[in-house]
């Protein structure tokens, strides 16, 4: 897959979660460098902390290249059914799930080439 | 003890007690001339292995085809998991009709070729090899039963075997796409699809594809014990992970209640969404539940069959669960009671068993688009079995894709149309 097509099926997938939610506010960011990208996306509905725990737990799927590369090709093409963030938690390096003072969440994800490292590359920075 | 440790210990010991159960069924010699037997034999659909070789040297081809399996996950760098599971326990239970080990490796060695081709790891296609082994019978239909010299027959097989493996992986990514995930068994509508091309070309060069059928109605007390001893084995395994007191049976309770909330479309690891305990359970109640609905209806416990309870193991973790697959059996009793078909007809019972691939329609949509799933794989299954000539052992999983493809193509042009709301 092209890098830009994963970038598009990836943010697909992500605001097909985000407004299932019914938010007032979408707001998504994309941060590209050579060797990796910072997606955020940002929305202002309440969730509460059960709901926070499994999009973490969707999210934090360790990688798994045999479902990422066969059932991974889903992502972001099928929106007749409910979103599924597990096939994003498969193929990125790094995952932070946050609330934002407008009461909304804030999902970004981190992903790259091999020596790729998340911790060095971010919004803030 | 740790997850993925209970799934090894799960998964090796059903192996090493099928393979123990087939050397010691009769005599362990007879048994292995059997299982060499089984390699060189027409595997088409339906070949029950029990039938034509005996329970022994069945299950030691189950077992090896397993073996086959774990050795692949092993040399591909990846462990057991839910997915895993399922495509070994699918590999095995059709190595009780139709798959050996022979005729799985063209396939396994042309996929990984094709990962390779596009650079990538074969463990990225690592599940579409061993699911892709549905077209076993093509590898032993070109070898022997076309009458070619072995000396050209069995080569020329082999290479036809690669290189529909390397062909393999995008028309399963493609397929999925018609379906969106709604049938479990994806593999089996691509394999159908291949199947297609394959049956209609030997056809053309003159190949007799008339169906087989070899069916056993024999009883075979150790074909009724084998699925039993699986669930105890499965709650064996539980009982291990609760030993250390890091995980209660009132959170297995609550783990398994939630996994009965998941709709099942792939791809849902239970291992990964839910947990290990949960998933072994679920595999326990399931096959016995079927186990039961067999006995009700007086199913002989033939290769076939339980191929179909292996299968039903296998994907309770990975997508089907007691809540989502009552709309689609109620669909299949519905289209029996319709169309007055046999309950011991063997397209019957196997849709009985493998229509659960469409588990996942009723799990999103609710019963009643579960009940015609049903009803459409049942009258559906019966003609595609012809198609393909037996080639594709996973006939279910065509005819399941097909009618999953009808019902979502409608479901999405329903809601993609509707006002806005």
């Amino acid at each position: 897959m092209q890098r830009q097509e994963l970038y598009i099926v990836l943010i697909s997938e992500l605001a097909h979660f985000v407004l299932e939610g019914n938010p007032r506010k979408m707001v998504i960011s994309l941060h590209q460098e050579a060797d990796g990208i910072h997606i955020a996306i940002m929305d202002d509905r309440p969730r509460t902390d059960k709901e926070m725990e499994e999009i973490e737990h969707r999210l934090h799927m360790q990688q798994r290249p045999e479902l990422a590369a066969y059932y991974g090709t889903m992502m972001g093409h099928d929106l007749l059914g409910s979103a599924r963030l597990e096939m994003i938690g498969w193929q990125v390096k790094g995952v932070k799930v946050e609330r934002i003072p407008d009461g909304g969440v804030m999902i970004n994800l981190w992903m790259g080439s091999e020596g790729f490292n998340p911790r060095e590359f971010s919004l803030s920075s | 003890m740790q997850s993925g440790k209970t799934l090894r210990v799960f998964i090796g010991v059903v192996i090493m007690g099928l393979a123990l159960a087939g050397a010691f069924e009769g005599k362990p010699d007879s048994a292995f001339k059997g299982f060499l037997q089984l390699q060189i034999m027409p595997a088409r659909l339906i070949t029950d292995f029990t039938m034509v070789m005996g329970v022994g040297a069945t299950l030691m081809n189950v077992a090896a085809v397993g073996a086959l399996g774990l050795l692949f996950l092993r040399l591909t760098g990846l462990y057991p998991t839910g997915a895993s599971t399922a495509a070994l326990f699918t590999m095995m239970g059709f190595a009780f009709f139709g798959k050996t080990v022979l005729n799985c490796l063209p396939f396994m060695v042309g996929v990984a070729l094709s990962a390779l081709l596009v650079g990538k790891k074969p463990r990225d296609y690592a599940l579409i090899a061993m699911f892709g082994t549905a077209m076993g019978p093509l590898v032993s239909f070109l070898a022997f039963e076309l009458g070619v010299p072995a000396a050209w027959a069995l080569p020329g097989s082999i290479l036809i075997g690669v290189v529909i493996g390397v062909i393999m992986p995008p028309i399963a990514i493609e397929m999925l796409r018609l379906h969106q995930g709604y049938c479990l068994y994806n593999t089996g509508l691509s394999v159908g699809f291949i199947g297609l091309f394959t049956a209609s070309i030997s056809h053309a060069a003159g190949a007799n594809m008339s169906p087989l059928l070899a069916w056993r109605t024999e009883p075979a007390p150790l074909m009724y014990a084998i699925v039993p001893a699986i669930a105890l084995i499965a709650l064996g395994c539980i009982v291990l992970e609760t030993r250390g007191g890091s995980y209660s049976l009132q959170k297995l309770y609550r783990d398994y209640r939630s996994m009965l909330r998941l709709n099942g479309r792939l791809p849902s690891d239970f291992c990964d969404l839910v947990s290990v305990p949960a998933a072994l359970l679920n595999a326990a109640l399931l096959s016995m539940m079927y186990v039961v609905i067999m006995l009700l209806i007086g199913a002989p416990f033939n290769g076939p069959v339980l191929g179909g309870l292996f299968t039903i193991i296998g994907f309770s973790f990975f997508g089907k669960h007691a809540r989502n697959v009552l709309a689609i059996l109620a669909g299949i009793f519905l289209a029996i009671l319709v169309f007055g078909k046999s309950l011991q007809a063997p397209g019957v019972i196997l849709a009985i068993l493998f229509s659960t691939a469409l588990a996942p329609l009723a799990g999103e949509f609710g019963p009643v688009v579960g009940i015609v799933a049903g009803f459409l794989h049942l009258v559906m299954v019966e003609r595609t079995g012809g198609w393909h000539g037996g080639l594709d052992l996973y006939n279910n999983g065509f005819a399941g894709g097909l009618t999953a493809t009808l019902i979502i193509s409608i479901l999405d042009w329903y809601r993609s149309n509707r006002k806005l709301q």
